[in-house]
């Protein structure tokens, strides 16, 4: 297997270099490479991209992870994006990407291949997200759709802690801040083309994984028809969605699920670059297109006790202008609703709230640039704003543990449902849970979308498509790097400060009914301690 | 009789780009998104939509190329 290869940019001096890690070649890619370059960099400060083996060659492999130092949490994050970056990454002859270092002027690199430029990104200051988007397209060479473009939004720029990376306009590095991590480092943004190709190492063999593959993922025609969105019926069938700041449940107006969403509002699809299901769905306002999903709606919907689906799509379109996390707003939103006795449900209570919080004039505003406080309620689990559904122990445990800030990574979501009506004793949904975490590892370090966890968590699938790329992978390595892969990132948080046993969960968690029922206080506790004791503490 | 490759239902088109890396494969024998006749781009900035730019100074006829859609974009006509 050939050496990975980075390219390095240096923002405090402008400049960069081009470099091939032969020791990270066991750890297969994606994940498994992003961690060991952050733990080497870490005292740089750095943010790195990575993309796999399989990444824009084989469908359905279209991620690109980053991982970083939240600015939220000050721990580690990962958070996975689609668009067209894994495809230009591999286009311009790199794996990934390590980014170091502070910027003395607001910059914008743009990446053609081996030609790197620095350049002033002041005219793209102060933008809407969109239109940010449009003058930096405007005002690079090359025809659209021809390069990837990452830009941070103006809440990013003002301080706001959770602000996304956005990447060619309607997708999303989600949770942890990423955008205010550029904003941090004066970076608006980043372009990234090129047009280089690959030899099949074997032609045959190749093609015939790539059919099998396509085949595989036509099984995936509702994501496609209704996109993320469609576990919104399934939450509403379980009684698992939850509103107004989680006092109470089984809120869901039909309008927001996902066939009427489409219907109602719902204008296109678009793929991430090499992916046949396409399941970013986009709403059309006015004249323009805003993507949303699963978590988006259900945060900025049912949560904040909204019903109608033009409301919710005009909070969408208003946080992915000011360049907000949808899903950490939600959540804020309800808090500051709760807390100062306003009405829940109410649009334009919300559009004003949103207004005054990236404005941040007044003390309240600016106290919640930096996130939550630990108010008693105050919804965050592990630092973050917690994913605003309620099925069980093993989602709110994978929060906890900051195993999974989005529904795409967070295998609590899924374990809940398998659970229930079953009993299962604390160690049980443990070992289920870490189970589903190393499986997880092993398509993150593909990487394919953790939607399509079906087909890129088999390691049949993974050893096969390495094959016909050349990559003599056995199961037993491939599994091997997963837990390894793991056990780094574990060891990461763990170096970084986090310690589980320390994580406040609110009250709330356990006084209002989850499809499980009511969650009792000390087997969660009891779950975080096992968790510490077993994977935790002896990972050195 | 020459078939040509025609995209004719591109407001369909996802973007996902699979016509353009089996195009390259079949004519190049290899993994790329730019290096064939086919290439996928935006129609503009902001627009979810895009267009189809096809070299018919090649050979495009190929069955496989309009058939890996899947949104069925293309049609294969003499």
């Amino acid at each position: 297997m050939t050496a990975p290869t980075f390219l390095q940019l240096n923002l405090s001096d402008e400049t960069f270099e081009v470099k091939s890690y032969e020791e990270l070649v066991p750890g297969v890619g994606g994940l498994g490479w992003a961690l060991p370059l952050f733990e080497k960099f870490l005292s740089e400060d750095p943010i790195v991209f990575a993309v796999g083996p399989l990444s824009a060659v084989f469908p359905g492999a279209s991620k690109t992870v980053a991982v970083f130092r939240s600015p939220q949490t000050h721990g580690l994050v990962t958070s996975f994006a689609g668009g067209q970056l894994a495809r230009f990454l591999r286009a311009a002859g790199y794996q990934g990407m390590v980014v170091v270092g502070r910027a003395a002027r607001p910059t914008f690199v743009s990446v053609d291949e081996g030609r790197i430029n620095f350049s002033d990104a002041s005219p793209f200051l102060g933008l809407d997200t969109p239109k940010a988007f449009e003058r930096i397209l405007s005002s690079i060479t090359g025809v659209p759709g021809r390069q990837s473009i990452l830009v941070s939004g103006p809440a990013a720029e003002r301080g706001l802690v959770f602000s996304p990376l956005y990447l060619d306009e309607f997708f999303s590095f989600p949770r942890g801040g990423l955008g205010r991590a550029f904003a941090q480092k004066n970076l608006k943004g980043i372009s990234m083309s090129g047009k280089k190709g690959e030899q099949i190492p074997n032609a045959r063999r190749y093609g015939e994984v790539f059919t099998a593959l396509v085949k595989s993922l036509k099984g995936y025609s509702e994501l496609s028809e209704l996109g993320t969105l469609r576990n919104l019926t399934t939450e509403k069938k379980l009684s698992a969605v939850v509103t107004n700041n989680l006092t109470e449940f089984n809120f869901v107006a039909e309008e927001l699920l996902a066939p009427k969403f489409a219907r109602g509002l719902g204008a296109k699809r678009v793929a991430c670059g090499g992916c046949p299901v396409g399941c970013i769905h986009l709403l059309r306002q006015e004249k323009r297109f805003t993507f949303y999903d699963y978590d988006g709606v259900v945060a900025l919907g049912p949560f904040l006790g909204l019903s109608s689906a033009g409301e919710v799509g005009r909070l969408l379109e208003r946080v992915w202008e000011l360049g907000l996390d949808p899903t950490s707003l939600g959540v804020i939103l309800a808090y500051i609703t709760e807390k100062e006795k306003l009405e829940f449900g109410s649009l334009e209570t919300y559009l004003t709230l949103t207004e005054a919080l990236f404005a941040g004039k007044e003390g309240w505003a600016k106290d919640l640039y930096s996130g939550l406080s630990s108010s008693p309620t105050a919804l965050t689990l592990g630092g973050m704003e917690f994913l605003p559904y309620f099925n069980g122990y093993a989602s709110v445990l994978s929060q906890v543990l900051q195993l999974g800030a989005t529904t795409e990574e967070n295998r609590g979501f899924w374990l809940d449902l398998d659970l229930l009506g079953k009993e299962i004793d604390s160690s049980d949904i443990v070992s289920r849970l870490i189970n589903a975490e190393e499986k997880k590892t092993l398509a993150q370090l593909l990487i394919g979308c953790g939607y399509l966890a079906d087909t890129f968590e088999d390691p049949a699938t993974a050893f096969a498509a390495l094959e016909a790329l050349g990559q003599g992978f056995s199961h037993e390595r491939l599994l091997g790097a997963a837990k390894e892969t793991l056990r780094l990132k574990v060891k990461i948080q763990r170096s970084l400060g986090f310690r589980p046993k320390n994580v406040r969960i609110p009250e709330r968690f356990f006084q209002t009914p989850s499809p499980q029922g009511l969650l009792k206080k000390e087997k969660l506790a009891e779950m975080v301690r096992i968790y510490s004791k077993k994977i935790y503490e002896p990972t050195n | 009789m020459l078939k040509i490759l025609k995209p004719t239902r591109m407001e369909r088109c996802t973007g996902c780009g699979l016509c353009e890396l089996v195009a390259s494969r079949i004519t190049k024998k290899k993994l790329s998104y730019s290096d064939s006749f086919l290439q996928i781009r935006k129609t503009s900035a902001g627009q979810p939509f895009f267009k189809a730019v096809i070299d018919y100074g090649q050979k495009t006829g190929y069955s496989e190329v309009g058939s890996i859609c899947p949104e069925d974009c293309y049609d294969v006509e003499e």
